[in-house]
């Protein structure tokens, strides 16, 4: 990302020289090195939520990385005002680099859990993002888009490769040969067998995880709620697609998921029903038991959507709506917290696969933090 | 007594003239007291490497500016894009074709509410600046406009863009605040810019718009004697445009035919061709009839065009969620041949 370092400057900056570049890159790095270096593995999420949002940093954890995002900036570029809040462009300028810089980090190759992280909880982020005028700052959030897709795309491809299998080598092992040979040749392919015994646990791990998925969807019986999907109210039966299947595979699911999520939600239904509704109808269309399907448990998982109810709306309302036993206006509260308003219309698909991004991010998130 | 031990002082900052005058910059009563003062004799070998050191406590920090309000330099354009996200929208055109009266006739528009109950007037840095350039404007002789309606665009730094700021309050968007900067340029720019590609750096800054607008004269367009030589420099901005100053293709692109009130209520036919290149290099243009200031008040109003153009710049492309759907169903696609 730092070579977009340049590119991405003209949001705040159309006339910016090497040395603004340069100091932009010390400021990234600084920041990049302050999230990546072990004890802040909770600071990718206010990055994601200073890109996506413009609420206020409400949480300590929050408040303290925005302090040293801004803190670092004076640092390298004095001239930058106290003023700077995180609604400003300087601030999601810093912070979107600093989170393109965190979603490339590799580490032998492989993308690092802070990638993982923040690539999932980025994706889960921009489904209700309010992103409808900033022209110049959009193009750069259409970048990291691609950017963590790519990363999602990578992590789940490495899970899945194939490696090479050691039993040929062991065969050739000529066995007239002496045994203490014999036993030195099969020692140096033990650790490859071992290897791949590992690699073929995992793969039937996957597989097992995508045949169940498959299954479900050929069966589109939502098991939490016990009935056909059909003979849910479409919205409620989004939810199911996206909880269900999000369930039911691991960490490094494939892309191609999300595209079985939004093929379910909108399986078996008339178009008129399909038709865009606004967030508060859909809302409406819910009942207890869809409240509860976006439930967690993990007081960690919950105190992290209490904290970004950006990053994770739905699941933001439906604890809010559990929480208030459904007496909670959701509408005043979701423009303070989460930002833009409830008129805003999606499609059950949407819907859907917003609720599996959910999901994968909180999986994501318990996985490594 | 040798003249070896006389005290002077002297300073790091370059501005501060202790040396001279003895007073401190700072306004320390004892200069010496100053951390940038240094305190000389004669014979001191290294004055001058000291006095080259850095000024403790000022490095970079912007030197104390009396804003004019008449325009917004590229510095202060700046620290108000880093507070709040800013439309920048180029306003380009050759010279008197009407660019300033199209920004005047904007304001006076906007402060006198006539484009409610869509837009409101939410202030602007540059009042002075909108007021300096409307001023012709208020002066009527016998009930008529004057000839020229505003004065020659100059700027203070003739290598810099300036900028007119406007907030705006949008009705349709429940009152949302849009602040835009309109470049103010002198049309010479524009001119220099198709005659020479060496000019195309001046117009760096168009790398970051959010909107586009080119002004031509419709007079010159409906002329049958000048059309095809505007046509000509026309195109030739265009291709400069897209491919010397690599203007952003995707922002919104208003061709403005100035001075409409004179074209006798009919489109000059040569903008298709014009609209028809620019479609070809890229660009997305459409086309606003504007009369800035009519001559003809009772058969076309002041200002007609100006909320068309407004509206056609507010209609930045939305980044809607069904898109980011899409877009992530386009990614699995691309991708899922690979995965299997």
């Amino acid at each position: 990302m730092l070579s977009k370092v340049s590119d991405w400057s003209l949001l705040t900056n159309p006339a910016a020289n090497d040395d603004y570049v340069q100091k932009k890159i010390d400021t990234v790095k600084d920041i990049v090195s302050i999230i990546t270096d072990g004890s802040h593995d909770k600071s990718v999420a206010p990055l994601v939520s200073f890109v996506l949002s413009d609420i206020e940093a409400e949480s300590a954890n929050s408040k303290d990385i925005f302090k040293q995002i801004l803190s670092l900036m004076q640092k390298h570029q004095p001239s930058t005002p106290s003023t700077l809040t995180i609604s400003s462009p300087e601030i999601k300028l810093v912070s979107a680099l600093s989170l393109g810089e965190v979603i490339l980090k590799e580490e032998h190759g492989r993308p690092t859990h802070f990638s993982h992280i923040a690539s999932t909880l980025f994706c889960s982020a921009i489904g209700f993002a309010d992103l409808t005028h900033e022209h110049y700052y959009i193009k750069i959030v259409k970048e990291i888009l691609d950017l963590a897709n790519e990363k999602l795309n990578k992590i789940s491809c490495i899970d899945r490769e194939s490696k090479p299998n050691p039993i040929f080598n062991i065969e050739k092992i000529n066995q007239n040969d002496a045994p203490p040979e014999i036993a030195n040749k099969f020692k140096a392919e033990l650790m490859s067998v071992v290897a791949y015994i590992k690699g073929i646990d995992i793969k039937l791990k996957h597989s097992q995880e995508e045949l169940e998925v498959l299954w479900w969807l050929y069966n589109s019986f939502s098991e939490v709620q016990q009935k056909y999907l059909k003979d849910l109210r479409v919205f409620s039966s989004a939810i199911c697609c996206g909880c269900e299947i999000g369930s039911k595979v691991g960490v490094s699911a494939p892309l191609k998921i999300r595209h079985l999520v939004s093929q379910a939600a909108s399986k078996d239904r008339r178009a008129t029903s399909l038709s865009q509704k606004t967030l508060k109808e859909v809302i409406g269309s819910w009942d207890k038991s869809t409240w509860d399907m976006l439930k967690q448990n993990d007081q960690n998982l919950k105190n992290l959507i209490q904290e970004h109810p950006p990053l994770f709306p739905l699941s933001w309302i439906c604890q809010r709506l559990i929480e208030s036993h459904g007496t909670a206006d959701i509408s005043s509260e979701f423009s303070v917290n989460v930002g833009g308003d409830m008129g805003k219309k999606f499609t059950p698909d949407i819907i859907a696969v917003q609720t599996y991004n959910e999901m994968m991010a909180l999986k994501v998130w318990n996985n490594y933090v | 007594m040798s003249s070896g031990n006389v005290k002077k002082y002297k300073c790091r900052n370059p501005d501060c003239t202790v040396a001279e005058t003895g007073r401190c910059l700072e306004s320390h009563t004892d200069p010496g007291a100053c951390p940038n003062c240094i305190i000389c004799t004669d014979d001191d070998q290294d004055q001058d490497a000291i006095i080259s050191s850095p000024v403790a406590g000022v490095a970079e920090k912007p030197a104390r500016r009396f804003f004019s309000g008449f325009e917004i330099g590229l510095s202060e354009a700046c620290e108000l894009m880093s507070l709040k996200y800013t439309k920048l929208i180029g306003v380009i055109g050759a010279s008197g074709v009407g660019k300033t009266c199209f920004l005047s006739s904007l304001y006076l528009m906007m402060s006198n509410g006539e484009l409610c109950p869509d837009y409101f007037f939410a202030g602007s840095m540059t009042l002075p600046g909108f007021e300096d350039r409307a001023r012709r404007v208020r002066k009527w002789s016998d009930g008529l406009l004057p000839g020229k309606l505003a004065d020659h665009t100059s700027l203070q730094d003739n290598r810099a863009p300036a900028f007119l700021h406007l907030a705006i309050y949008c009705n349709k968007e429940f009152n949302k605040r849009h602040e835009f900067l309109f470049s103010d340029l002198p049309g010479e720019w524009t001119s220099d810019l198709i005659e020479r590609n060496e000019k195309a750096g001046r117009f760096d800054f168009l790398k970051r718009a959010d909107g586009l607008i080119y002004v031509l004269d419709g007079q010159a367009l409906s002329d049958i004697e000048l059309q095809n030589l505007e046509i000509h420099r026309a195109k030739l901005l265009l291709d400069r445009l897209a491919n010397a100053v690599y203007v952003p293709k995707d922002i919104p692109f208003v061709v403005v035919i100035s001075k409409y009130d004179l074209l006798k209520n009919c489109e000059p036919n040569s903008i298709h061709d014009i609209v028809s290149y620019a479609n070809r290099l890229g660009f997305n243009p459409s086309v606003s009839l504007v009369s800035a200031f009519s001559s003809v008040p009772d058969v076309i109003k002041s200002g007609t065009g100006i909320e068309d153009v407004l509206e056609r710049l507010m209609k930045f492309k939305n980044f809607e969620t069904k898109k980011i759907v899409q877009r992530m169903h386009d990614f699995c696609r691309a991708y899922g041949r690979y995965l299997e």
